[in-house]
């Protein structure tokens, strides 16, 4: 029968003692932040991060499969920033939880797409179709806006829930008629014949703005310096992303485990994007007064709270 | 006295809501609110006001769909192998290696066999409560009192007639325990059964409530999975009590 005696209990205690201080020293040498973003090709910006990485920081990229998701980890500290639909950030601004946008990360990046030869080309074909919508969702907020401007209504439509990467399968097995998408989706569904674009949403007010980049509010006065750093970073990597395009597919082929072809197909309905201007607050406040009149929110956010548009507007003077 | 501890834990909850300030969590009387209004309508008026019964009645179709299919399947199954050995030694290998796959691991597969949709989420209830009614079918009829078959053939019982009048209610209180233990599986199952795919019923409420950030919504849902998972397992004990009213011992 082995027995640890008190000289090996306190061996053991100075041997661990010793291995957590030079973890901490480990950690003092470089701050890792987290950055949270959504398994979709205009969520890949923090993957170029680790590129232009100011010096001491460290970027750890964590995968999410629902915009909500993303907020909610934002909200709790899990990651430290989070790239998601200004949907989801709009529901947790309205419910008053404390997310701040801090930057846009991207355009475009959805598509209403429909099984090829069914015969729906535009919207109002969707009438008692079975359609594939995620709740929470920008493609959300947009498609009820496009049925709105057709004389139509979500009643419409017979609509599914079906998170982002489960559309373009269902698609393909025939399971639902459209779906209204976030890319590689729809790039997805062009590649393999399966699908054709009924339109890519892009013409009402909220005109094609998606994503936002958005931290907790209080690490805004918290650590100013670092979200300063971070957006140089954001800025940088989403300008040599769109520049490149052979490193922007390569590197979403790798992140999403998509063949080329369907990259191909979704990287020209992608725009990755940094900055917050006017029409970027007009296309957010009219977004939010849409969701308040779906009865998606209960009251609008505090724009001047949760938009924090003075970050990148210190990037744009510097 | 049962109300002391849930009432306990409700003001912890409000208390802990009020101290971290936390926006994410609901207080209780928030989701009292949202429950009021999920089955009545009148506060919110929005896509999930009133709709209680819509969402209850779709769920208890699927628990109740895939459970009966399951109880159908299961007991007989289970009084054949525990009735005969040769069936046993073919047939028991294959689900002792079946029986330890999580059954939410079937959920690809089930989206594939049956597409998008409710028939997917039967399937899933079906398999989670089938073991258990299984299982225990077949313990309850290999622990009949092999004396009592003795007795029965000497006083001319044989047969069927033995099956029916000896295994059968030998076997019953284990049938039931089974039935008990897969209907808990069933409700447990539904919210993943109903997590892709389908618009309406109790489970899809609770991912719809995740997915728009709504945790007022998924308590509520949780609530109402609840009550009636609970009023499941009574009316299952009144039939256990009802069937077994010749046995004082298996009054529950």
């Amino acid at each position: 029968m082995y027995s640890t005696n008190r000289r090996d209990f306190i061996r053991l205690t100075a041997i661990a003692a010793a291995l957590s201080t030079t973890s901490i020293k480990a950690f003092a040498a470089d701050r890792v932040v987290k950055i949270g973003t959504l398994k979709l090709i205009h969520g890949v910006t923090p993957y170029f991060y680790e590129k232009f990485a100011p010096d001491g920081v460290k970027f750890e990229v964590i995968p999410f499969e629902t915009p909500t998701d993303g907020k909610n980890a934002v909200v709790t500290g899990t990651v430290d920033f989070g790239i998601f639909g200004f949907a989801a950030a709009t529901l947790g601004g309205a419910n008053g939880e404390p997310v701040v946008v801090i930057a846009s990360a991207c355009n475009r990046g959805m598509a209403v797409v429909a099984k090829k030869d069914s015969g729906i080309n535009t919207i109002r074909d969707l009438k008692g179709k079975k359609v594939a919508i995620l709740p929470g969702s920008t493609q959300e907020v947009v498609i009820l806006d496009r049925l709105t401007a057709e004389g139509m209504t979500i009643k419409d439509v017979e609509s599914m829930r079906l998170s982002f990467s489960d559309m373009a399968p269902a698609l393909a097995r025939g399971d639902i008629d459209a779906y209204v998408g976030a890319e590689p989706g729809p790039g997805i569904s062009l590649a393999n014949g399966v699908g054709q674009i009924v339109e890519y949403p892009y013409s009402t007010p909220t005109g094609s703005l998606n994503m936002v980049l958005a931290t907790r509010r209080e690490l805004i006065g918290k650590d100013s310096e670092l979200i300063k750093a971070v957006l140089k970073t954001h800025r940088a990597a989403a300008e040599y992303a769109m520049k490149d395009r052979e490193a922007f597919i390569a590197i979403a082929m790798q992140k999403l485990g998509q063949q080329k072809p369907s990259i191909e197909k979704a990287a020209p309905n992608v725009e990755l994007t940094w900055n917050i201007d006017d029409q970027f607050m007009k296309q957010a406040q009219y977004y939010g007064s849409q969701m308040l009149a779906k009865k998606q929110i209960r009251q609008e956010p505090d724009y001047k709270t949760f938009i924090d548009p003075s970050f990148v507007k210190a990037l744009t003077a510097s | 006295m049962a109300l002391i501890v849930p009432a306990c834990l409700l003001m912890i909850w409000d208390l802990m809501v009020r101290v971290t300030g936390t926006r994410l969590v609901p207080s209780p009387f928030g989701v009292a609110q949202m429950m009021w209004d999920f089955a009545f309508g009148g506060i919110y008026d929005d896509a999930y006001s009133g709709s209680l019964l819509v969402h209850l009645w779709k769920s208890v179709q699927r628990v109740y769909g895939g459970f009966l299919c399951a109880a159908a399947i299961g007991i007989p199954l289970g009084l054949m192998l525990g009735r005969i050995p040769l069936l046993r030694s073919l047939l028991d290998p294959t689900l002792s290696l079946l029986r330890p796959i999580p059954v939410t691991a079937w959920l690809p597969l089930s989206m594939i066999f049956f597409g998008l949709g409710p028939r997917a989420a039967i399937f899933l209830v079906f398999l989670g409560a089938f073991f258990p009614i299984l299982l225990n079918t077949i313990f309850g009829v290999k622990s009949v009192d092999v004396r009592l078959f003795e007795a029965a053939d000497m006083l001319g019982c044989s047969g069927a007639q033995q099956f029916r009048s000896v295994v059968l209610p030998a076997a019953l209180p284990s049938i039931f325990n089974g039935l008990r233990l897969g209907a808990g599986f069933a409700w447990i199952l539904i919210v993943v059964g109903e997590m892709t795919g389908v618009p309406e019923g109790l489970g899809a409420v609770i991912m719809d409530g995740r997915t728009l950030s709504r945790t007022d919504l998924v308590i509520t849902g949780m609530i109402i999975i609840g009550i009636a998972g609970f009023l499941s397992d009574r009316i299952l004990m009144m039939l256990s009590n009802y069937f077994l009213r010749w046995s004082p011992q298996h009054h529950a």
